[in-house]
């Protein structure tokens, strides 16, 4: 079952382009990381599912239902994380998610008890007096307190220590284990690749890609560099996929790209001393795909 | 309406409204003892207030006739009393009933809770009535003990009635215009500014007409034109298009406010 899914999903600011005709399918109970740099339409598509802004032309479904016409219904089962936390000074962050709570008429039980003691949080202190951190993990808690089906995080790890970062994924991984589907925004990759299953990139407001993040990697060109215990002149490979290669005598390097077990089955017939396959980070990828899509626009 | 938004709503615009009740009511009081220091010297003020000019006198409210009783005295600063301060507080209210939640990037947390729009709207519209309600009461109250304390014979308590009610209705009719204005700001911001904008430039183009006193039809276009001043007048009494026109206005700005807010892009 599908958690989101968007249709042409368009936003425009007046002539500016937010979004343009984004297809995203989020399946339900799915770690979904949601790339791209500053300006390439993230927090916007957020927006538009949280309904905090309107398309200018598409649709959105969420958990079935019109992201517009049900907002309300929906929002009952969404939590989020905002990218800049800003919540109403003057109040405690006790105070602050008993008000939270109240809204879903949710129990501040043992569940929020663990949260709050696992990031550390304490109760007492204003909102104001908060640093950027401290906020992003009321937040987090803040999110999870009535259990929501699914998780919204814009940018949700900026601000945080790295020690907070790893406890913050951890209840990640909690609530997505105890069923909860979350869509997670970031332009830091890494922590993508960390814990996503899936992602899309986005880039100017259009969706370049959308895959299984093992399947992207797989997709993507990686370096092979192989030395041989003897020279051969004139080696030539025959696997398909093989790009770019050069070498001589005893050292050869290419790019390959696609299924490497019939590579290496031709490798293994070789005299070889040392292979090195380099896999890509996701940066590597998310490059690619930028590089990819700027030379298709040169082109044209 | 949403409870848990409601007590909020109430309990964090608290402080406030007890600043516009203290600001009111302490006005109120100065007012009414300057009229008993006043009350001795009330031929030389006939005689000063006759070499003015009558445009003058009718742009302030000012006329001898008027100040021989503490009613009249009363309704001459009934202007700033009610439409100006009170009024001001009120079109402040609407304004930032939802422009100061977009101003502090609030919003974001409460359009993402379970709550239709209309909803947050009408909670927050209980909760401003109910303070601009509370505050003219409170000051109706005050000018009636007040006044009935230095001249009890004077007190007209149905032409008293009539003439908050006339200031209630105008209060209204500034939240609904402050409601509307902040539909249409693209970001929020804070309606300090602006609130005090429109009701001096109400004041100001209301005085400007009568001092011109060529286009009295475009008093109409005030909300101090739908208050009868003229307490001391016997007929007094309440006029039904004095009310029905500014509540028609309230009631259209609020239903367009209503609509705007319903596909408003909040942005931060």
């Amino acid at each position: 079952m599908l958690t989101i899914e968007t249709s042409q999903l368009t936003k425009y600011y007046g002539k500016d382009r937010g979004i343009e005709d984004l297809d995203l399918k989020v399946t339900e109970g799915e770690i979904f990381g949601f790339i791209g740099p500053n300006g390439a339409g993230k927090s916007t598509t957020i927006r538009l599912l949280l309904s905090l802004i309107f398309p200018t032309r598409g649709s959105g479904r969420v958990f079935g239902l019109d992201m517009v016409a049900k907002a309300p219904e929906i929002k009952k089962q969404i939590g989020f994380v905002p990218s800049e936390v800003s919540y109403y000074s003057g109040m405690t962050v006790k105070e602050l998610f008993r008000y939270s709570a109240g809204f879903y008429g949710a129990e501040l039980n043992g569940f929020y008890k663990r949260m709050v003691e696992s990031l550390d949080i304490d109760l007492s202190r204003r909102i104001e007096d908060l640093s950027m951190g401290n906020r992003k993990k009321v937040a987090l808690v803040q999110s999870l307190l009535h259990r929501p089906r699914l998780l919204i995080l814009d940018e949700p790890t900026s601000g945080l220590d790295p020690l907070m970062q790893h406890r913050f994924f951890d209840l990640l991984r909690e609530a997505n284990r105890e069923g909860a589907t979350i869509f997670f925004s970031s332009h830091i990759l890494s922590e993508v690749e960390k814990l996503c299953h899936r992602v899309a990139i986005i880039k100017k407001g259009r969706l370049v890609e959308e895959a299984d993040v093992a399947d992207l990697k797989k997709r993507m060109l990686t370096r092979v560099d192989i030395r041989l215990t003897s020279d051969i002149h004139g080696l030539t490979l025959n696997t398909p996929g093989i790009l770019s290669f050069n070498g001589r005598e005893r050292t050869y390097s290419f790019l390959f790209q696609g299924d490497i077990k019939p590579l290496v089955g031709e490798l293994s017939g070789l005299p070889l001393d040392q292979l090195f396959i380099a896999e890509p980070d996701l940066e590597e990828v998310f490059m690619h795909y930028y590089k990819d899509t700027d030379e298709q626009e040169g082109q044209k | 309406m949403n409870k848990t938004l409601f007590y909020k709503e109430l309990k964090r615009g608290f402080i406030g409204w007890i600043s516009v009740v203290a600001i009111s009511c302490g006005y109120l009081i100065l007012i009414l003892i300057v009229n008993s220091t006043m009350t001795p010297m009330m031929d030389s003020v006939a005689e000063m207030f006759g070499s003015m000019p009558e445009g003058f006198l009718k742009a302030l409210n000012f006329s001898s006739q008027s100040w021989s009783n503490i009613m009249g005295f009363y309704a001459t600063y009934f202007v700033f009393l009610v439409p100006l301060i009170t009024g001001g507080f009120s079109v402040v209210w609407g304004i930032n009933m939802i422009a100061k939640e977009e101003y502090h990037r609030t919003a974001e947390f409460l359009l993402t809770r379970p709550v239709p729009r209309h909803q947050v709207l009408s909670t927050k519209m209980v909760v401003v009535s109910l303070y601009i309600l509370s505050t003219n009461l409170l000051i109706y109250v005050t000018a009636l003990v007040g006044m009935s304390i230095i001249d009890a014979q004077a007190v007209n308590v149905g032409t008293l009635t009539i003439l908050h009610f006339y200031g209630l209705v105008a209060c209204f009719l500034l939240m609904a215009l402050g409601l509307f204005i902040s539909m249409l700001f693209k970001r929020g911001r804070s309606g300090v500014g602006i609130g005090i904008g429109i009701v001096m430039g109400c004041y100001l183009f209301d005085m400007i007409l009568k001092v011109y006193g060529k286009a009295d039809f475009l008093l109409y276009l005030t909300p101090f034109k739908y208050i009868n001043l003229d307490v001391i007048n016997p007929g007094y009494a309440l006029e039904g298009w004095r009310i029905l026109v500014p509540l028609g206005v309230t009631i259209l700005l609020v239903a367009s406010s209503y609509l705007l807010f319903r596909r408003k892009d909040i942005y931060t």
